[in-house]
């Protein structure tokens, strides 16, 4: 990996030394390679890239610029024709900032993606628009997506959904559920706006710290279950007419892509929102906890993630087939690196999302239910006649274990 | 005195005013024109810090997950072969 010319500049990877060449070098083959492999990115995909202004987003929209051949008939070694977009939710204000500074928080994003991908187009949605989606469907959004362009988007439209908003995230006084809530608003409103925009893949800069992070937070909040649906390349699971989730650079630490971003001059725009603490809430101690084993044991993320690889995945999270000049060497499985298979076999065959319709999710942490927890069965009655609150609607939309967590709460 | 340049970014600015450069100058260690870099970090925290000093520094070091350079140089390197 060293080119053994230049004096190390980074200690990546496990404290290996490399000079900065080296090191970009080696994450954008690493990048690269799981694109290809996997199949995220092919010939004629509607790719949007979910970016928050952070090192992992911005991470991966730089390596997506670089992949990404403008041109339709011409083709260029190594790089793939496809539709490169960019969005961004502007969630400032669910955060507690004034509409001023979460506005330019947003313009800041906005300057950052400018400045790494000038011709891409740029989206910029506000939280509350997710209850536009809902509501108004096709007339809101399009209003809004139209209005995006070299002038600024005028914030009069969405007004009136901040207050309900915030109605909403106040009714969560725990830190962690809101943290959460927020995030699930945000997924809703992506997944929603991509299928607007005609995406057929929504890239999102989940890094391997950022998955140590998850499969720590995961696992304490109950949703084991869930966690291999949310560690893997791909994420189908809301079906075939939906956009499928890809997280090309999983397998990168952000050490690796801070120093990356520091070394190529990517600018970055994070949300100008510190906790309370750095014990507020359960994502925040995981946050910290895997911080502070990666400052002792550099290998933790890396064990982290290889570990939660070993349960196995959900048939959605399958690999998508790769369309290629030459498919019998590249469809080979055989050379694919071990963690980078998915777990299920048989479904690889055909399409990669063809079973997802079959599952039913949980609403609260998207696992599929099982058959004895699906509302109305013999089984789910017998089990739930202790609690009173599993009859109303929002309960028997949730997986026992979110129910076990949540609705016993509320019972309360 | 010693000049130093400082440079923030990937939002440890926040805890420092929102700026991200800031060229300083500070006392030189036993008359040294040298600055050891745990007494600049606890310089920048007692001079430069606007908020929240449990979010910088833990003990005498940065909190894990904060990434120094110096001279565009990972510290780990620096600090693992001296």
């Amino acid at each position: 990996m060293k080119c053994k010319t230049r004096h190390a500049e980074a200690a990546a990877r496990q404290r290996e030394p490399m000079c900065r060449t080296c090191l970009y070098a080696g994450l954008l083959n690493r990048f690269g390679k799981a694109v290809r492999m996997q199949g995220l990115v092919q010939k004629g995909d509607r790719v949007l890239v979910c970016v928050s202004g952070g090192i992992g987003s911005m991470s991966l929209l730089h390596f997506l610029s670089q992949l990404h051949n403008p041109h339709p008939d011409r083709l260029v070694s190594g790089k793939v024709h496809f539709e490169l977009s960019v969005i961004h939710i502007e969630e400032g204000f669910a955060h507690g900032l004034s509409p001023e500074a979460s506005a330019a928080a947003a313009e800041a994003v906005r300057a950052a993606v400018a400045a790494c991908n000038p011709s891409a187009a740029f989206y910029c949605i506000p939280l509350d628009a997710v209850f536009a989606a809902h509501e108004q469907p096709a007339a809101a959004l399009e209003a809004s997506l139209a209005a995006q362009g070299p002038e600024p988007r005028s914030l009069h439209d969405w007004q009136r959904f901040v207050p309900r908003l915030q109605e909403l995230l106040e009714a969560v006084t725990d830190p962690t559920g809101r943290e959460d809530l927020i995030e699930h608003l945000r997924e809703a409103l992506l997944l929603t706006t991509a299928a607007r925009l005609g995406c057929n893949r929504l890239a999102k800069g989940d890094c391997a710290t950022r998955l140590a992070v998850r499969t720590v937070a995961l696992s304490s909040k109950g949703c084991g279950f869930a966690l291999p649906g949310c560690l893997q390349y791909v994420d189908a699971r809301h079906g075939p007419q939906q956009p499928v989730s890809i997280s090309p650079i999983r397998d990168l630490a952000v050490k690796e892509l801070a120093l990356m971003c520091h070394y190529q001059r990517v600018s970055l725009a994070p949300l100008p929102v510190l906790r309370r603490s750095p014990k507020a809430s359960i994502n925040a101690l995981a946050e910290a906890f895997v911080a502070n084993l990666q400052a002792t044991v550099p290998s933790s993320v890396s064990t982290i993630v290889k570990t939660a690889l070993k349960l196995q995945a959900f048939p959605w999270n399958a690999g998508l087939p790769v369309h290629n000049r030459r498919p019998a060497k590249e469809s080979a499985p055989v050379d694919r690196p071990a963690a980078a298979q998915p777990a299920e076999p048989a479904s690889s065959s055909g399409r990669p999302n063809s079973g997802a319709n079959a599952f039913r999710l949980c609403a609260v942490c998207a696992a599929p239910m099982m058959l004895n927890e699906l509302a109305g069965t013999a089984t789910t009655q017998a089990v739930d006649q202790a609690g009173a609150s599993t009859s109303g609607p929002l309960a028997q939309a949730c997986c026992r274990s979110c129910r076990g967590q949540i609705m016993t709460q509320l019972a309360v | 005195m010693v000049k130093v340049n400082i440079e923030l970014s990937g939002g440890l600015e926040l805890l420092f005013g929102n700026q991200k450069t800031h060229q300083i100058d500070m006392p030189a260690d036993n008359g040294n024109k040298q600055v050891q870099l745990g007494s600049l970090l606890v310089w920048a925290r007692d001079n430069l810090l606007t908020e929240r000093p449990e979010l910088f520094m833990k003990g005498n070091t940065v909190r894990p997950g904060i990434l120094v350079l110096i001279n565009d140089v990972d510290w780990e390197l620096r600090w693992h072969s001296a």
